[in-house]
C-alpha cells in the first residue's frame, strides 16, 4: 500500500492532467465548433499525449520479412535457378557425354544467383536498403535463404538427371563433389568480395564465375586424370578447404546481422 | 533524445574526409552547410551507421549505434544523395519494398504509403513508373521514403536538389511541421534553404566544422567583415580578382560592390548588413556565386 503511495508522488505523477481537464477535453472534443479556449485546450491535448505516449508500432519478424522478400525477389531467383538447370540438364544431355562435364555446368547455378544478390548495388539502392531496419546484411541473408534453397532443389534435380545418364549409382558421393566443390568455391568467393568491396565486388564476382567456368572447362579437356577415381582425394580436399571457406562467410554475415552492421561497402 | 558525434573522423588512404567532428543535436532542425567535398555526405553517412568511422563514434542516448543496430535504424530515415531504384517499380511499389525493408506490417504500410504519396504531393503517379519521374518527382519520392517508419532521426542528403521553388516551400513546411520534437539533419551547399529551415547551423569545410550556432549567431559572425564600396566600371574587374565580392550592382556609370573583408578594402568603403550568405562567402571564397 505504502508503495503504491510512493509511486504517486513521483515526479511522473506531477505532470498529470487534473480529472477536470480531461473532462473539458472529452466535452470539447464532442462540440462541433472550435473550442472557446483554445490556448488551454491545446496545452491540455499536449498534456495528455505525454502522459499517453502513443504506442510503439509493431514490426515485423525475420520469418515475415523473408516472406516479404519472397514475394518480391521469389520470382526472379526461382526462376533464374530454373533456367540455369535447363542450361545444365541440356548441357549433359549430349550425346558425348562425360563425368567431367558437371563442375561446368554446376557453375549456372552459382551464375544465376548473382543477378539476385547484386541487384541492390547494381540500381543504386543499396545505400537506401542499408539505412532500413533490415540493413544491408539481413537482406543480403534473405536472398541466400531463398536462392539456398532454390539451389538445392535445382541441384538436386542436376544430380539425379546426371545419375541417371551415368546409370551407376557407386558413383554418386564423387557426382555430388564435382557440383559442390565448384559451387562453393565460387561461392565463397562471391560473399567475400561483397562483403568487402560492394559494387566492384559484383563485377569481380562476375568474372571470377565466368572465369571458373573457363576453368573447369578447361580440366576437363586438359586433365583428365582430375576425373578418374584415382583423384578422388583431391576432390575431398577441396571440398572440405571451400567448404570451411564458405561456412566462414555465412558466419560473418550472421555475425553482422546479429549487430546490425552494414555488409559490403556503400560508395 | 540526443544524438552525440565524439570526435568522429573519417580518412579514405590518405584523404581525411571527416576530421574529428563532436556535437550534441537535441531536437531540432540542424542545416550541415558546406561547399562540394565538404565532407556532408561521408558524415551523413556515418551518422546512419552504413559507414563505418575511421575513429570515434556516433551515440543516440548514450548508446552506440553501432551496437543499438536494427533498434536504432528503426527510428531512423534517410534520403541519400543520389540513389536508385528497381527498374519496373512505380511509385507505390517502390514505397511497399522499403517498408517491407522497413519492417512495416502491410496493413500499416498500405495506408502509410498512399498518406505519403499525398504529402509530398504524388498521389496523381501512384502507379506510374519510377522511370517516367523527373528529378524533382523522384527526389520526393525519396523524402517520402524517408519518412515511412516516422522516424526519431532524419538525415536528409541535399533533399532540396532538383526541386523547383513551389516544391521547395512545401517541402520546408513538411521538414518545420514533422522536425518538431525530432531530430532532423540537412546538408546542402545552398544558403537559403537553411536559412529559413534551419534552428542550427553546422558549417563544415574540409571536414571539420567551422562554425556552430542559430542563422543569427552566425549572421552577427559575419557583420564588420561586409563592406560596400563604390568604383567606376572599369575597376570592378580588378576588385572582383584581388577581394572577395559577394554581389555587384551597377549605378549609372559606377558599380556598387559588396566585399567580404576582414579588414576595410579601401579608403571609400562602408559597412554594410552581413547575410549568412556573407559567412558562406567568408569561408568557401573560392566559390562565388553558390
Ligand atoms: N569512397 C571514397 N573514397 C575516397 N575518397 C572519398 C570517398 N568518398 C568521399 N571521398 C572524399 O571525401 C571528401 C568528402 O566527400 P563528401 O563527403 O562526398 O563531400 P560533400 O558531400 O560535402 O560534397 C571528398 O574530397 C571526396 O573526394
Ligand atoms: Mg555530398
Amino acid at each position: 500500500m505504502e508503495r503504491k503511495n510512493q509511486r504517486k508522488s513521483s515526479p511522473k505523477g506531477k505532470n498529470k492532467v487534473p480529472k477536470s481537464g480531461k473532462e473539458y477535453l472529452r466535452r470539447a472534443l464532442k462540440e462541433t465548433e472550435l473550442p472557446l479556449r483554445m490556448e488551454e485546450t491545446i496545452s491540455l491535448c499536449r498534456a495528455m499525449v505525454r502522459e499517453y505516449p502513443p504506442l510503439q508500432e509493431e514490426r515485423t519478424g525475420f520469418f515475415t520479412y523473408l516472406s516479404d522478400v519472397f514475394r518480391y525477389e521469389g520470382m526472379s531467383v526461382f526462376g533464374l535457378q530454373a533456367l540455369a538447370l535447363l542450361t545444365a540438364c541440356l548441357g549433359i544431355s549430349f550425346d558425348t557425354w562425360e563425368l567431367s562435364r558437371i563442375p561446368f555446368f554446376a557453375l549456372m547455378f552459382t551464375l544465376a544467383m548473382m543477378p539476385v544478390l547484386f541487384r541492390g548495388q547494381m540500381h543504386g539502392m543499396s545505400e537506401i536498403e542499408a539505412a532500413t531496419r533490415a540493413s544491408g546484411a539481413q537482406i543480403m541473408l534473405a536472398k541466400l535463404v531463398l536462392a539456398g534453397a532454390a539451389n538445392l532443389v535445382c541441384m538436386t534435380v542436376f544430380l539425379g538427371m546426371a545419375l541417371r545418364l551415368e546409370n551407376a549409382a557407386r558413383q554418386i558421393g564423387q557426382l555430388i563433389l564435382y557440383i559442390l566443390v565448384p559451387y562453393l568455391s565460387c561461392m565463397a568467393f562471391m560473399l567475400q568480395r561483397i562483403r568487402l568491396c560492394g559494387r566492384e565486388g559484383c563485377w569481380q564476382s562476375m568474372a571470377a564465375g565466368l572465369l571458373s567456368c573457363v576453368f573447369w572447362g578447361v580440366s576437363a579437356r586438359l586433365c583428365p586424370w582430375l576425373y578418374g577415381l584415382s583423384a578422388g582425394s583431391v576432390w575431398a580436399i577441396g571440398f572440405l578447404v571451400f567448404g570451411g571457406f564458405f561456412v566462414k562467410e555465412i558466419w560473418f554475415l550472421w555475425e553482422m546481422r546479429k549487430e546490425g552492421k552494414m555488409y559490403g561497402t556503400v560508395a | 533524445m540526443e544524438l552525440s558525434l565524439d570526435r568522429l573522423s573519417k580518412h579514405y588512404g590518405s584523404k581525411i574526409a571527416v576530421d574529428q567532428v563532436s556535437a550534441v543535436l537535441g531536437p531540432g532542425v540542424y542545416g550541415l552547410l558546406g561547399a562540394n567535398g565538404a565532407g556532408k555526405t561521408t558524415l551523413m553517412r556515418m551518422l546512419c551507421g552504413i559507414l563505418e568511422p575511421t575513429a570515434g563514434e556516433v551515440l543516440f542516448d548514450g548508446k552506440s549505434i553501432a551496437e543499438m543496430g536494427a533498434g536504432y535504424r528503426n527510428v531512423l530515415g534517410y534520403l541519400p544523395q543520389d540513389f536508385g531504384y528497381y527498374p519496373g517499380d512505380s511509385a507505390e511499389e517502390f514505397l511497399m519494398y522499403l517498408s517491407a525493408l522497413k519492417g512495416i506490417p502491410r496493413h500499416i504500410a498500405k495506408g502509410r504509403v498512399k498518406e505519403l504519396l499525398e504529402v509530398v504531393d504524388l498521389s496523381a503517379c501512384a502507379s506510374k513508373k519510377l522511370k517516367t519521374f523527373s528529378g524533382g518527382m523522384k527526389q520526393r519520392i525519396g523524402i517520402a521514403q524517408a519518412l515511412l517508419n516516422k522516424p526519431e532521426v532524419m538525415i536528409l542528403d541535399e533533399p532540396t536538389a532538383g526541386l523547383d521553388p513551389r516544391e521547395r516551400v512545401r517541402f520546408r513546411n513538411l521538414i518545420s511541421d514533422y522536425g518538431e520534437n525530432k531530430i532532423v539533419i540537412l546538408s546542402t551547399h545552398i544558403v537559403s534553404d537553411i536559412e529559413a529551415i534551419a534552428d542550427e547551423v553546422l558549417l563544415m569545410k574540409k571536414g571539420s566544422f567551422v562554425q556552430k550556432g542559430t542563422v543569427s549567431e552566425l549572421i552577427d559572425k559575419a557583420r564588420g567583415k561586409v563592406w560596400e564600396l563604390t568604383v567606376p566600371s572599369s575597376q570592378a574587374h580588378s576588385w572582383q580578382k584581388k577581394a572577395t565580392v559577394a554581389n555587384l550592382r551597377h549605378e549609372g556609370e559606377d558599380v556598387v560592390l559588396r566585399i567580404i573583408s576582414d579588414h576595410k578594402p579601401d579608403e571609400g568603403a562602408i559597412r554594410a548588413e552581413a547575410s549568412l550568405e556573407d559567412l558562406y562567402l567568408y569561408y568557401f571564397p573560392a566559390e562565388k556565386g553558390v
